[in-house]
């Protein structure tokens, strides 16, 4: 997959976030792992945003079948995920707790991603 | 208010090439423009960026400092800035030249300040905006406006209108609009959702089957069942 991402770069509503740094196609089930571990962690506090949606089907053809007659059927559904991508934004718990539940859910996930401020995004020149 | 004094110089480099190079050589292109001036191109230092990244990212009034007369001493407000996507580095900025004497519409972040009594109760501070749009002088720009959320009980909303604005300074945008807000606690996810499940799967149950009561009781009990092991699977 080529380029990098041009949307949903940069932090619209929580205050910390979860940015990706390789592109891959995320499925719907990881999605929903990253997010469970996330909330787990969580517990009762903060709320969560799902900046990325499985919207593109993927298909597959079945086992042992002669090359030919046909595409495959639709096997799941993934969202296409470029570098720069925010994938889930949290507000309401603080910094440490955070970071933390936004390290579990980047373990579910097949990509390197790193953990984004709001206000503290680099100003290099 | 401080004004931020930001170094800069005139540019005459335009290609994508030339742009590059200059990034690469640790400087920001830029454009300046304004009501009654022509747009040129200029160019800022990366390390000013970073030494005033408080007035760069939020329109604080920046007064330029440079060798070419036609750019030294010209009070601009940041307009646009333009980031890499992946870095968060900037890599363009729109300098835009105001007058002293008018008054100009910008944006001033919000600070939210101490403890909300909602969220004491268990509720979320939900934020709705973090900067607000004010109409003022150049000079009387706010750094940043104060939002006291102590007394805000869940449910409640603070909305633009209730803001302590500094005095000359007015709200530019709706005064309605809710600013900031507390939400009702969350529920545990986890446990919860299985038994609701099994419960609506019960109903659903006894329902078909009015007649046999028992019979609808023990399929709403196995389906509880079911409902648990697949919560618990689902761990």
């Amino acid at each position: 997959m080529r380029g990098v991402e041009c949307r949903a770069v940069q932090l619209d509503f929580g205050e910390f976030g979860l940015k990706a740094l390789e592109a891959t196609w995320l499925d719907a089930k990881t999605i929903e792992a990253a997010r469970i571990a996330m909330t787990r962690y969580m517990k009762r506090g903060g709320r969560v945003w799902i900046r990325i949606f499985p919207d593109k089907p993927y298909t597959k053809k079945p086992a042992e079948t002669r090359m030919g007659k046909g595409k495959g059927g639709v096997e799941g559904w993934v969202a296409v995920v470029r570098p720069g991508r925010i994938l889930f934004e949290i507000e309401g718990i603080d910094a440490p707790m955070a970071r933390e539940a936004l390290r579990l859910a980047a373990h579910k996930l097949p990509m390197r991603t790193t953990l984004v401020t709001r206000g503290e995004e680099a100003l290099a020149g | 208010m401080e004004t931020v004094e930001v170094i800069c110089d005139t540019r005459e480099t335009r290609t994508k090439g030339q742009l590059r190079a200059l990034r690469r050589a640790g400087r920001v292109p830029a454009i300046l423009y304004g009501a009654r001036t022509q747009a040129m191109p200029v160019v800022i230092s990366g390390t000013e960026l970073k030494a005033h990244s408080g007035a760069i990212t939020h329109q604080r009034l920046i007064r330029l400092r440079s060798e070419a007369a036609e750019l030294n001493d010209k009070y601009v407000i940041v307009k646009e800035l333009q980031r890499a996507p992946l870095s968060g580095a900037v890599i363009h900025a729109d300098l835009y030249e105001v007058d002293l004497k008018k008054r100009i519409t910008v944006a001033v972040p919000l600070r939210f300040t101490g403890r909300a009594q909602g969220v004491i109760d268990g509720g979320i501070l939900q934020p709705l905006q973090r900067e607000v749009e004010v109409e003022c002088l150049p000079l009387e720009i706010p750094e940043v406006i104060e939002v006291d959320v102590t007394p805000l009980g869940v449910h409640d909303v603070i909305q633009v209108s209730e803001l302590k604005l500094p005095e000359n300074v007015k709200v530019a945008s709706d005064s309605d609009y809710p600013v900031v807000t507390v939400l009702p606690p969350t529920v545990v996810e986890a446990p919860v959702a299985p038994a609701a499940e099994a419960q609506a799967e019960a109903e659903a149950g006894a329902a078909a089957a009015p007649a046999e009561g028992a019979a609808g009781e023990g399929a709403g009990g196995g389906a509880a069942e079911g409902g648990k092991e697949a919560g618990g699977g689902k761990n």
